[in-house]
């Protein structure tokens, strides 16, 4: 065999060899793309066809083409509930910033000790599922319940206050359930912080007050955004809190579509609602991925791969 | 005494049962370079921080400008840092991080502005103004870094190893760079590191630190030349270190008979009488090797010999045991391992030391 054939025999078997690596990855990669058609993508498509289709006089749907479920929403009754879905979820994530920045914050802070403290704090109650613990919630905040008995113990009310099934439990409800949320977001960001650099600030003239707001704040600020996001949307579809602590007074996107659903057995009108919520909480998502990448351009290059696992997971997640 | 610009006085610190610092006691005259020179964990920077006000002492005092500061915090204190790590704000750019300490002491913009861009052309960074630190690369980092801390005229700057993250050739630069540019502020500069040379290159004065205390505090050649402690020797000269019993002493000099001969070195200051325990030191580039015995050497035999760092390196041991080493220059030596040969020193390049535990 010449030299020349030698070479050209060489370099087709590492051609071929190319190939099958390629088909054996190919091959490894196949089941997720199989799972995410099967059980993410296909029935995404299937609710958006549904929400097209008609409601069947008595069990079902039919199939005919209609806009009517989307008219629908946007008349005043249902309208109003995505109205009154965004403030409540702009008040409760308003409360989760309030308590769990300093709380993830200090948490990232603290020596190693306390930090164990504190996160099992937040995670022994999550053992216990979260249905059961906003009955707890109920024992709290029902007439002449717990809070009513120390209130008036202290001689600060005369009566029951009847706080149950009150929008500010609901809020109350959803603070509680989301907060974790918060903290693990901020203390994500606050425990990656270079605390040589709040040193800097000061050593540099800056009093605690102004190194927090010219340096931890902006450098921990990715950290809140994600809690913001990961409190705020859920925050429109959670149902079961308005349900338990709101009774029928609060309804909510998710009530209304667990409603629809379940009850009326609407199932294209539910589908409509739904495809309505993605797309709102799609675009909070897209909001938030332009802060975060305008912050990111701000930020350390080092973290940048970091950032944007994160952002990764955040698109799947929601 | 008005030209002493910072004072520690005793300071002492620990933590948790550990005493890092056992008493630091140190006078820093104005526009003075000095270094403090130490192996890691010795506790240099501890003392940085203690006069930045970023930790507290367990007692003892900093007087800076005669007016004790020892319990004001970072922002109070006229002295700024340049940290190990840069501590760059990676959210800002070069020029927000240089003008950091005018914008929060509330300066006009245009100011600011001008200043930087003076400070930045004294570290040769000029126009950087809107680059990010992690658009730069290690040197620029710390020139960034400098400017930074130079910029508010503090009266003392603190310096905690700002080379140690940088290659052999840009670190002798910037040795240079930094002398210049102290000379050009008139900044009194205090400085940590561990490498010995980089302490004898740069400082007017060097302290040397082990253990939490300061062993000698002194100008380079003299910490160098007339090492007080063995540990000094070792540290700042690699000096080898003899000991021996004393024979007897007069007129600043001390003989002494050790490892099986009798040899002479300077005194070091120290009140010798016959039959003490002295230790002498004498470095390597002092130490000459003989075939024949004379008067006043000791015997030893050739080790091994290496070629390093442009000097011949040839490790003997004496008879008892003590193993020293000679360098000189030229690539090879007559001798071959194995070899008896006698060590020879002038009694000038001698000095006695004090032994301490």
């Amino acid at each position: 065999m010449t030299n020349e054939a030698l070479k050209l025999k060489k370099k087709s078997s590492r051609k071929r060899r190319e190939n099958k690596r390629r088909a054996t990855s190919a091959l490894l990669v196949l089941p997720i793309y199989l799972f995410t058609i099967a059980f993410v993508v296909g029935p995404l498509i299937y609710m958006i066809i549904l929400s097209f289709m008609t409601r069947a006089e008595v069990w079902g749907v039919e199939r005919i083409f209609t806009l009517d479920n989307y008219k629908n929403i946007f008349s005043e009754v249902y309208f109003g509930t995505f109205k009154q879905s965004l403030k409540l979820a702009f008040i409760s994530t308003l409360a989760v910033i309030v308590l769990g920045y300093p709380y993830g914050y200090y948490m990232a802070r603290t020596s190693p000790s306390w930090q164990r403290r504190l996160m099992s704090m937040q995670m022994i109650p999550f053992w216990v599922n979260s249905l059961i613990r906003l009955y707890g919630w109920i024992i709290i905040f029902r007439a002449n319940g717990l809070l009513d008995k120390l209130l008036m113990a202290i001689g600060l009310t005369k009566e029951p206050l009847k706080l149950l099934y009150t929008y500010p439990t609901v809020v109350v409800g959803m603070a509680y359930v989301l907060l974790p949320f918060m903290i693990y977001s901020v203390y994500g960001s606050a425990e990656k912080l270079d605390w040589s650099l709040v040193e800097a600030s000061r050593d540099l003239g800056a009093s605690p007050v102004k190194a927090f707001i010219t340096v931890t704040f902006p450098l921990t600020l990715p950290g809140l955004l994600t809690g913001i996001v990961l409190t705020f949307i859920p925050s429109m579809g959670l149902f079961f809190i308005a349900d338990i602590l709101g009774g029928n007074k609060v309804v909510l996107v998710g009530n209304l579509i667990q409603e629809q659903l379940m009850k009326v057995h609407n199932w294209p009108f539910a589908a409509a609602l739904s495809v309505v919520l993605m797309i709102l909480t799609s675009v909070l998502i897209y909001i938030y991925r332009r802060v975060a990448r305008v912050e990111k351009l701000m930020g350390d290059g080092a973290n940048e791969n970091k950032d944007k696992d994160k952002e990764k997971e955040m698109g799947r997640g929601v | 005494m008005e030209d002493i610009i910072l004072s520690l006085r005793n300071l002492k610190k620990s933590f948790g049962d550990t005493q890092v610092l056992r008493g630091i006691n140190l006078d820093v005259k104005k526009g003075e370079f000095v270094t403090l020179l130490g192996p890691s964990g010795c506790g240099k920077t501890t003392v940085l921080r203690i006069i930045a006000g970023l930790l507290d002492a367990d007692e003892g005092q900093v007087i800076l400008e005669g007016k004790d500061v020892t319990e004001a915090p970072p922002e109070k204190r006229n002295v700024n840092t340049v940290f190990q790590s840069y501590a760059l704000f990676p959210h800002m750019n070069v020029g927000a991080n240089v003008g950091y300490a005018l914008r929060i002491r509330g300066e006009k913009k245009a100011k600011i502005k001008e200043e930087v861009a003076r400070v930045l052309s004294l570290v040769q960074l000029e126009g950087y103004e809107r680059r990010m630190p992690h658009e730069l690369s290690g040197g620029q980092r710390q020139r960034v870094a400098i400017a930074r801390a130079v910029i508010a005229e503090p009266k003392v700057l603190l310096l905690d190893e700002p080379l140690g993250a940088l290659d052999l050739q840009l670190r002798r630069q910037m040795q240079i760079e930094l002398k210049k540019l102290q000379r050009t502020l008139g900044i009194t500069f205090i400085y940590i590191t561990h490498d010995q040379e980089e302490a004898l290159n740069m400082s007017n004065r060097i302290a040397v630190m082990r253990g939490g205390v300061f062993e000698q505090i002194g100008p380079p050649a003299e910490v160098y030349d007339t090492p007080r402690t063995s540990y000094v020797a070792r540290f700042v000269g690699e000096a080898n270190i003899i000991c021996g019993k004393v024979v007897s002493a007069s007129d600043g000099f001390v003989t002494l008979s050790a490892a099986g001969g009798v040899v002479t070195a300077r005194d070091g200051g120290i009140d010798f009488s016959a039959g003490d325990d002295v230790t002498i030191s004498v470095r390597r580039e002092n130490i000459q090797i003989i075939d024949e015995p004379q008067d006043a050497v000791l015997r030893a035999t050739v080790k091994e010999k290496s070629f390093v760092g442009g000097l011949l390196r040839i490790n003997l041991e004496l008879d008892d045991g003590v193993e020293i080493i000679a360098t000189r220059c030229g690539i090879d030596s007559p001798h071959v391992p194995g070899d008896v040969v006698y060590v020879k020193f002038s009694p000038e390049h001698a000095v006695a030391v004090r032994e301490q535990p």
